[in-house]
């Protein structure tokens, strides 16, 4: 597939570091897509986000956090409807304190491609779904798709039953089922084809003479 | 039949001669030469009278019983076997029998026989069942004692349907005439070796008949069967004793639904549209150019027939004239019942044995409405359970017992068990069991952890009181497990079939006398639906899974498990745990050797609330499973007649409105 420019938004407002963090780790470590991430909220230091560090009052808890992401150019932050870039291909909502598979965006672009949709959807391990419930929009437009978000998750978050398990069908179009069904169809067919050269060489005389000058 | 078949049944002769049997179509090609010699007989079962005698054997009784060294029969199918059942009473005895199926559908069993209960079979000395090539089977018998034919065939018959043998066909019944096995088939007493309620003439009584003088109540009835009643025949004036130019619904030859049923139903057609039409007076079906049927002329349909045409999309009647109009309307029905989506126009006026609602079936749909996998199975369904209810061989005869006034036994009594934790859901619940059609229904609702003295368990129960059908309360302590609650509900029900409902999914109308219907075709110990539509209303959202249905299955939806009161007996009913109940009853079922079916999924739908189940599973999982095919909002089947009052509702918030979906 395609590298296609991706825009992941992280709402920061009154976030713990370690939660943003994980998140932001995880969506710079992923493959397959070119991810710009967006925090969305007022960045420390800004008179929009409370009162300044040192005079008196708390630090904003992201901001020893922030300096670190400096000078790193796929990190911004964001105010409300602002865009990393100006035309993304998608934009991924994402909670703090999710850790991301690396293939998760790989994945969710899948969906939305071979699904044909607006809007792919993912519902985390034993919760409601969150966040914009932009499905109630979309639907009549151009479609939801909704994934197990376990199945987007790094491995050490992964619910063991999902283990192993992908949100895109492997089959390119076509269910396993069907897959299998045409499978034993092709083996019964060519064991049909076998019986009959079978029967056509011993119980005929052509096939009986036609083995016996094979040997 | 190939002709090396019949040698190789008959090279191991036994002393004495051989009477060599056959039965439809394909099975007549007699082995000539030195195969069969002076002394031995060949029998057309199909053309073969079962005579006064046979069908007042207790005449004969004391006489010396004739006896033949070897047995062979063979039946072209597993439909023409059973058929062969009654048709071979009067049969000479031997001890030696070979029977050849020449085919058989896939989902039917090898012939294995089931051994009678009542013994008579301490003399086998050798039994062996081998596959003969393409889809055939050869069963041969030894025994030190010779045995009468229709005493060996009935146990065979059982053992290739397999399973259960199902409710009996009623009133008990005779057939005279050359019909027999057509309007009984499997049936051993058919032929009158017990005492019958009705005795069907399928040929006009001799005058000098003496058939049954003993039992002047008993009730005769006159039929025709599809050769005498070909068109030549019909056109000629009416003559006394000749059949009638038109013929009822209880004229039809019944199908034999234990053969042709909707198992093996393909979702997913690989062909597109036949044609079923007339060439030199004699129905063909043909699709993508090739002739895939020539319908014989009594309009005998058989599992390997219905097996071959599974992956046409549809049949095109084009209402031709077959041989007959009792022929073509026995071809008719019996596709019909094993559910091959069959559309045309109007059908003639001749048809009117097909019976009104099979004949506006038959015109609801056109070919493009078919191009639609759901709208198909739709289709199929109606057309499968119209065709089974009023042509299948048990409603054949129960109507036939109504008309003529003949003792039959009572349709089966279902008790639905439904448990719940949720009061709220009590009046929702006894609503999906209120809905149900045609069928003898009660209700053991178990209150799990709460009483009678909430206000909306009250309006439910009077509710669904207030329908006129009986409902038993069972009030069960919280602490109590599942399983306890449920076996409790189970020993205070009454019904002769036991079914279990949850309390938040949806049922269509038809789901319990469609399980009904599987129960019977199918011989299974636990019939269930396919779990293929799921609600989850925390993202209201309709998942329709890809689930096969009509197959023998190791699980089926919990919440639609349907057994006899006996099964549950059998297995220890319901395990005393608080989850699991339904995986635990399967795999007890299934280690005891029974056999488990999972019809259609259109009549049910699960619904996976926020909380409050007992497997705590959340979305995810449903997900995970299968999210193939997702539609936003609630969107059953159309079978489901979805009552506006049972329509989920989410935060207060109705969900999306429910639409057409390309699924």
């Amino acid at each position: 597939m395609v590298s296609v420019p991706v825009e992941a938004l992280v709402p920061v407002e009154g976030a713990e570091s370690g939660p943003v963090e994980v998140t932001v780790r995880s969506l710079l470590a992923g493959r397959g897509h070119e991810v710009r991430v967006g925090l969305v909220g007022a960045a420390p230091g800004t008179d929009a986000a409370g009162p300044r560090a040192g005079d008196g009052a708390d630090e904003h808890p992201l901001l020893a956090w922030s300096e670190r992401y400096r000078d790193e150019p796929r990190v911004r932050w964001l105010s409300e409807g602002e865009r990393t870039r100006a035309e993304p291909r998608y934009v991924l909502w994402v909670r703090p304190g999710t850790e991301l598979a690396d293939d998760a965006v790989y994945t969710m672009v899948r969906v939305a491609e071979r699904y044909k949709v607006a809007l792919v959807r993912s519902v985390l391990p034993g919760e409601d779904p969150d966040g914009p419930r932009l499905e109630r929009c979309v639907e009549g437009a151009s479609g939801v798709h909704w994934v197990d978000g376990a199945l987007l998750l790094a491995a050490s978050d992964r619910p063991e039953e999902a283990a192993g398990e992908s949100a895109v069908p492997d089959t390119g179009g076509e269910g396993r089922l069907e897959r299998w069904e045409r499978e034993s169809a092709a083996h019964r067919a060519r064991a049909m084809r076998l019986e009959r050269r079978y029967r056509w060489l011993t119980r005929t005389r052509p096939g009986r003479l036609l083995v016996g000058l094979l040997g | 039949m190939s002709p090396w078949l019949c040698s190789e049944a008959l090279r191991r002769r036994s002393p004495g001669p051989v009477l060599y049997c056959h039965i439809g179509v394909g099975s007549g090609d007699v082995p000539t030469g030195r195969a069969l010699d002076r002394r031995d007989r060949v029998i057309d079962l199909d053309r073969r009278r079962v005579g006064e005698a046979e069908v007042a054997p207790e005449a004969e009784a004391g006489a010396e019983r004739p006896r033949v060294g070897t047995v062979v029969l063979v039946a072209a199918t597993p439909t023409d076997l059973r058929r062969a059942v009654p048709a071979v009473a009067g049969l000479p005895e031997a001890a030696r029998f070979v029977v050849v199926l020449v085919a058989a559908a896939a989902h039917l069993g090898p012939p294995v026989p089931v051994v009678p209960g009542s013994g008579g079979w301490e003399g086998l000395l050798d039994l062996r069942v081998r596959r003969l090539p393409d889809t055939g089977w050869e069963t041969e018998f030894f025994f030190a004692d010779p045995l009468p034919p229709l005493a060996l065939l009935q146990t065979l018959a059982r053992g290739v349907t397999g399973g259960r043998p199902g409710p009996a066909v009623t009133p008990v019944g005779g057939v005279r005439g050359g019909a027999t096995g057509l309007w009984r088939p499997g049936d051993p007493r058919a032929s009158g070796s017990d005492r019958v309620d009705v005795l069907l003439d399928t040929e006009e009584p001799p005058p000098d008949a003496r058939v049954h003088e003993d039992e002047p109540d008993l009730v005769r009835e006159r039929r025709w069967t599809p050769a005498q009643t070909s068109w030549s025949a019909l056109e000629r004036p009416v003559a006394p004793g000749e059949p009638p130019r038109r013929f009822a619904v209880d004229d039809v030859p019944p199908v034999d639904e234990q053969t042709v049923n909707p198992i093996g139903f393909a979702r997913r057609p690989t062909t597109e549209t036949g044609r079923l039409f007339a060439r030199d007076g004699r129905w063909v079906l043909r699709a993508a150019g090739r002739d895939r049927w020539e319908v014989p002329e009594d309009g005998a349909v058989t599992d390997t027939v219905v097996e071959s045409l599974r992956d046409l999309r549809g049949v095109r009647l084009t209402w031709d004239r077959h041989t007959g109009p009792l022929a073509a309307a026995r071809a008719v029905v019996g596709l019909a019942a094993a559910g091959v989506p069959l559309f045309g126009a109007e059908p003639p006026d001749w048809a009117g044995c097909l019976g009104p609602e099979l004949r506006t079936l038959l015109t609801s749909v056109t070919a493009p409405d078919l191009r639609d996998s759901l709208r198909r199975e739709e289709h199929s369904v109606r057309l499968r359970r119209c065709a089974l209810r009023v042509h299948g061989t048990r409603a054949r005869w129960r109507a036939l017992g109504t008309a003529l006034g003949a003792p039959r036994s009572p349709e089966p009594k279902v008790s639905v068990l439904l448990c719940t934790r949720r009061p709220e859901m009590v009046g929702f619940a006894l609503r999906q069991a209120a809905r149900q059609r045609d069928v003898d229904l009660e209700v053991v609702l178990g209150l799990h952890g709460f009483g009678m003295d909430l206000a909306v368990v009250r309006e439910g129960v009077a509710a669904f009181r207030a329908t006129g059908r009986h409902l038993e309360v069972v009030e069960a302590a919280a602490d109590l497990p599942l399983g306890t609650v449920l076996n409790t509900a189970a020993a205070r029900a009454s019904g002769d079939v036991l079914t279990k409902m949850d309390d938040d999914d949806w049922y269509a109308p038809h789901h319990v006398s469609d399980l009904l219907l599987a129960r019977m075709y199918a011989g299974a110990d636990i019939v269930g639906n396919a779990v293929e539509y799921v609600y989850l209303e925390a993202l209201d959202l309709t998942l329709r899974r890809d689930v096969s249905g009509e197959c023998l299955a190791r699980r089926t939806a919990g919440g639609s498990l349907t057994f006899d009161r006996r099964t549950w007996e059998e297995v220890g009913g319901f395990r005393p745990t608080p989850r699991a109940v339904d995986t635990h009853l399967l795999t007890a079922v299934r280690l005891l050797g029974g056999r488990i079916y999972r019809t259609h999924g259109l009549n049910y739908m699960m619904r996976r609330k926020a909380g409050g189940h007992t497997w705590t599973v959340g979305a995810g999982y449903f997900l995970r499973l299968d999210a193939e095919r997702q539609a936003p909002g609630w969107r059953p089947s159309a079978l489901m007649e979805a009552d506006p009052r049972d329509r989920p509702s989410r935060d207060g918030r109705a969900p999306t409105d429910v639409a057409e979906v390309g699924w």
